[in-house]
């Protein structure tokens, strides 16, 4: 298949933003003290973020061996380093970095320090939303109505948790 | 094995499992229905048995194939 490096990249994307999505979403239960503090809640939000992590590389390291978009280690890396849809990838490869990062920090909050791991982590709900802008900005299945649906079905919890979260609480 | 660490291991193989059957959905999906950013036509015209193609662009792209 002529196509097979360029549709493994994108469907990996789209994997990367539901999981993310389904992250989020469990991140914001727990920190917003919605639910319950459990086991399967924390563990399910770390297995959705390595899920993830994953997929965000095959997304991009797929990409390295398509035929037609030719891409450079470097376009698929450094932000604005690529021409193609500038913006879109910028956004694109610097929610990938906030992701891996923030998330991977998870194992080193006790060399960072609990409190200031938690402050940091708070900013993964951003990278989050570049990634959706990225996907729904560049993605070539953005239009589509499957991708719309399961898209919703899993941002728009994570979207109406989050604004809970930002919105000030009156007593 | 204990309990928490047994119960922790069955979330990550069912998150797993789910990952990458919504991978393979997503690909067949975009392999069957999925645009390449192009669409190529080609016509025939056997009066003249001469062939011509036309490519058009799906979206405005710098590129001749396809986009993301």
């Amino acid at each position: 298949m002529s196509h097979a490096f360029w549709i493994t990249s994108r469907a990996a994307g789209v994997v990367a933003l539901l999981a993310s999505s389904g992250a989020v979403t469990a991140g914001l239960l727990m920190s917003g003290r919605f639910v319950r503090r459990s086991i399967d809640l924390r563990a399910t939000h770390e297995a959705l973020a390595l899920a993830t992590l994953i997929a965000l590389a095959v997304h991009a390291f797929v990409l390295l061996g398509d035929g037609f978009l030719h891409p450079g280690l470097a376009d698929i890396t450094i932000p604005f380093a690529s021409d193609f849809q500038r913006w879109w990838m910028a956004a694109g490869i610097t929610a990938g970095w906030m992701l891996a990062i923030l998330g991977l920090s998870y194992y080193a909050r006790a060399r960072i320090g609990v409190k200031r791991w938690r402050m940091l982590h708070r900013f993964t709900a951003l990278a989050w939303v570049l990634g959706v802008v990225h996907a729904l900005g560049q993605g070539t299945d953005a239009g589509t109505p499957w991708l719309l649906v399961s898209l919703a079905a899993v941002a728009l919890p994570a979207l109406g948790l989050l604004t809970m979260r930002l919105t000030p609480r009156t007593a | 094995m204990s309990r928490h660490a047994s119960r922790v291991r069955e979330i990550r193989k069912r998150v797993a499992i789910v990952a990458v059957a919504a991978f393979l959905l997503a690909f067949n999906l975009i392999a069957w229905t999925g645009s390449m950013g192009t669409t190529t036509t080609s016509t025939s015209s056997s009066s003249t048995s001469s062939t011509s193609a036309t490519t058009t662009a799906d979206e405005p792209t710098p590129l001749t194939t396809h986009q993301s």
